[in-house]
């Protein structure tokens, strides 16, 4: 049941309602259930508790630097029994999107190893970008007669990649330019959650060089685009979005693509957004320079909270 | 002054160009020459020009050419350029920070080009220049083992091919910190081109830092007004409106020249064809591009100029 209250702090009536009301909830797993490798306390007890209640589960992520399998198992590590078809990650939803539209050809990924991994498991060929690439250390200029280019690329795919260099840029780029070449990104987040201060930056970053470089817009899959619930109704089409609670830490991806799903959205502080980052969003939209799209029905402070007001709605 | 656009440039032109400018500025890339062959009538031109008295600069995005370097290279193919005509992103840099009386350490991702041009008005690059290498098996960055420096207040975008990612964790923490300045040499997204690849500009590595900082740099290069500034403190003599730009793009030269009060001069040797400057100028008629982004003259190549030049010398002449 999605309200048309926007920002409301949760109660324990509130929790009560969420629980009878809705059948399936969706989870963003960083700034929601962990900052790996801290687990925050509450998630998997939270997770547990739905579980034991009847509810479904998914943990739809961005992340596109690990797959179902390294998700299903990272959970049963920390103590919630997960199936790989319960994890939305961007790699594997890349392969169902290649799936969905018979893409037939090769790939050149800029991305991790996972990616090769979900894309390989449905039968896509990678023709390269995934791994280093360097010049020489000493190089001082790009010399174009001695790149590999391979004749036969058919798509170029965008993701988090800690091996992005020039030379990967130029090739995404090259390839970009061939005609009818499709371009995908797993998401364009700009930057990764950290607990310090330092800056790590997202697949947003190394996609806005791989975009300028080749002067074109890519299909962005990740959240807050639909393609991550049309993965889900695919494979579970009794999912019913209006009997769907979508929690997350990022207005901008999690709660726009909840809301956008006609989902119930709940946005937890413990990530990207603060009470104070929620405030400033809300006298935005007031003033029509933001989105309404990107603020949350209900808030809390996090995970743990949400599980504390559904334990003692049990009690009474 | 007439406010027609996209005139060709011919014999009735001609005098106007000469007398009424004494500054002549040159994009470089698909204007004097393609990169390895320099245009016919290059060298010429720039030499015609030199002896007629007309202060000749070199207005050029390019953030790997020094003004000693560029100026040696102009040498080695026929023209006796000085350093000083030479004007490069790498040198507005250096001239940006100085008229800001900018103190302390730089953290520029960039090449040679950059130290050395910083390092003449005594500005210190502390990192970002050269391989920051991450180790190849890597699925991870341990943040806690990167090294940052506490001095650095000023963070540089340019030509890099040796940008990875580990750059722009720096770059885009330091930018986190309060009062670090953003400069950027320029945005062009692609440098000229060879048929065998794109080749990214400093463009590209500049949007993956404001991707991942969420900041805006001052930038100093074409179109924006900080490369005339540079000059008009080097040559405080030149005036806007006796110049000529002559240049091959319309987002970068012209753009620049227009927003300058300079005369422009668009070559169809290099970046935009004629049939693209039609499209732009109907854009312009519709009001979806700007006005500005169209020149007050156009020509075929430097040669063409170079021609019409020499046939009015010989008319003078009789």
């Amino acid at each position: 049941m999605s309200t048309n209250e926007v920002c409301v702090g949760l109660t324990e009536i509130h929790s009560k309602s969420l629980l009878n009301n809705n059948d399936t909830f969706l989870f963003d797993c960083d700034g929601v259930l962990w900052n790996f490798p801290e687990i925050f306390p509450g998630a998997i007890e939270l997770l547990n508790y739905l579980t034991e209640q009847g509810k479904q589960l998914f943990f739809v992520t961005n992340n596109s630097t690990k797959t179902q399998d390294d998700y299903a198992k990272r959970f049963s590590d920390i103590g919630y029994k997960a199936k790989p078809e319960q994890i939305i990650c961007t790699a594997w939803l890349t392969a169902q999107h290649l799936k969905s539209i018979n893409f037939k050809g090769q790939c050149y990924v800029i991305g991790m190893q996972s990616m090769a991994h979900e894309l390989e498991k449905e039968g896509f060929q990678i023709c390269g970008g995934i791994g280093p690439d360097p010049l020489a250390s000493d190089a001082n200029a790009m010399k174009t007669d001695t790149l590999k280019l391979d004749k036969n690329v058919d798509c170029v795919i965008s993701a988090l990649d800690l091996h992005i260099s020039y030379i990967k840029i130029l090739k995404a780029a090259t390839y970009l330019n061939r005609p009818n070449v499709l371009f995908l990104a797993t998401n364009d987040d700009a930057s990764l959650p950290q607990s310090d201060e330092i800056v790590m930056p997202g697949a947003g970053a190394v996609l806005a060089s791989v975009a300028a470089a080749s002067c074109r817009a890519p299909t962005i899959l990740g959240k807050p685009h639909a393609a991550m619930f049309d993965a889900i109704r695919l494979a579970f089409p009794d999912v019913d979005p209006k009997r769907t609670v979508m929690i997350g830490d990022r207005v901008e991806t999690d709660i726009a693509f909840g809301n956008r799903q006609g989902a119930t959205t709940l946005l937890v502080f413990s990530g990207a957004t603060s009470e104070k980052n929620l405030n400033n969003l809300k006298q935005n939209v007031e003033k029509k320079t933001a989105e309404q799209d990107n603020l949350p029905n209900f808030c809390v402070k996090d995970v743990g909270q949400f599980l504390q007001f559904l334990q003692s709605t049990e009690k009474k | 002054m007439s406010t027609a656009v996209c005139t060709r440039l011919n014999e009735i032109h001609i005098e106007t160009i000469i007398n009424d400018h004494d500054t002549f500025l040159f994009d470089c890339d698909g204007v004097l020459w393609c990169s390895p062959t320099v245009l016919p009538g290059a060298i010429e031109l720039l030499n015609y020009l030199t002896t007629l008295g007309k202060r000749v600069l070199f207005v050029t995005n390019n953030s790997l050419k020094t003004q000693k370097g560029f100026a040696q290279w102009l040498n080695g193919i026929g023209y006796q350029a000085k350093p000083e005509q030479v004007i490069c992103t790498a040198w507005i840099t250096a001239q940006y920070l100085k008229s800001i009386n900018f103190k302390g350490h730089c953290y520029c991702i960039g090449m040679q080009s950059m130290v050395e041009e910083l390092g003449r008005e005594g500005f210190h690059i502390s990192d970002g220049v050269g391989p920051d290498p991450i180790s190849p098996e890597t699925d991870w960055i341990e943040t806690s083992t990167i090294k940052f420096d506490d001095h650095i207040n000023c963070v540089i975008s340019a030509f890099d091919i040796h940008v990875n990612y580990l750059k722009i964790v720096k770059a885009a923490t330091y930018l986190s910190r309060p009062d670090v300045l953003f400069l950027a040499t320029n945005d062009d997204v692609t440098t000229p081109q060879n048929d065998i690849a794109v080749l990214p500009g400093e463009g590209t590595i500049l949007a993956s830092i404001v991707a991942a900082s969420g900041r805006s740099p001052t930038i100093l290069g074409k179109p924006r007004a900080p490369m005339f500034d540079s000059i008009r403190l080097a040559f405080p003599e030149v005036k806007s409106n006796r110049t000529l730009m002559v240049g091959d793009r319309l987002e970068t030269d012209i753009l620049f020249g227009n927003r300058q009060g300079l005369t422009t001069l668009l070559v169809f040797s290099g970046a935009t064809s004629e049939k693209k400057l039609d499209t732009v100028k109907q854009a312009v008629d519709k009001n979806t591009a700007e006005k500005e982004l169209l020149p007050k003259f156009c020509i075929k190549d430097v040669n063409h100029l170079l021609q019409l030049l020499l046939s009015r010398q010989k008319i003078l002449s009789k």
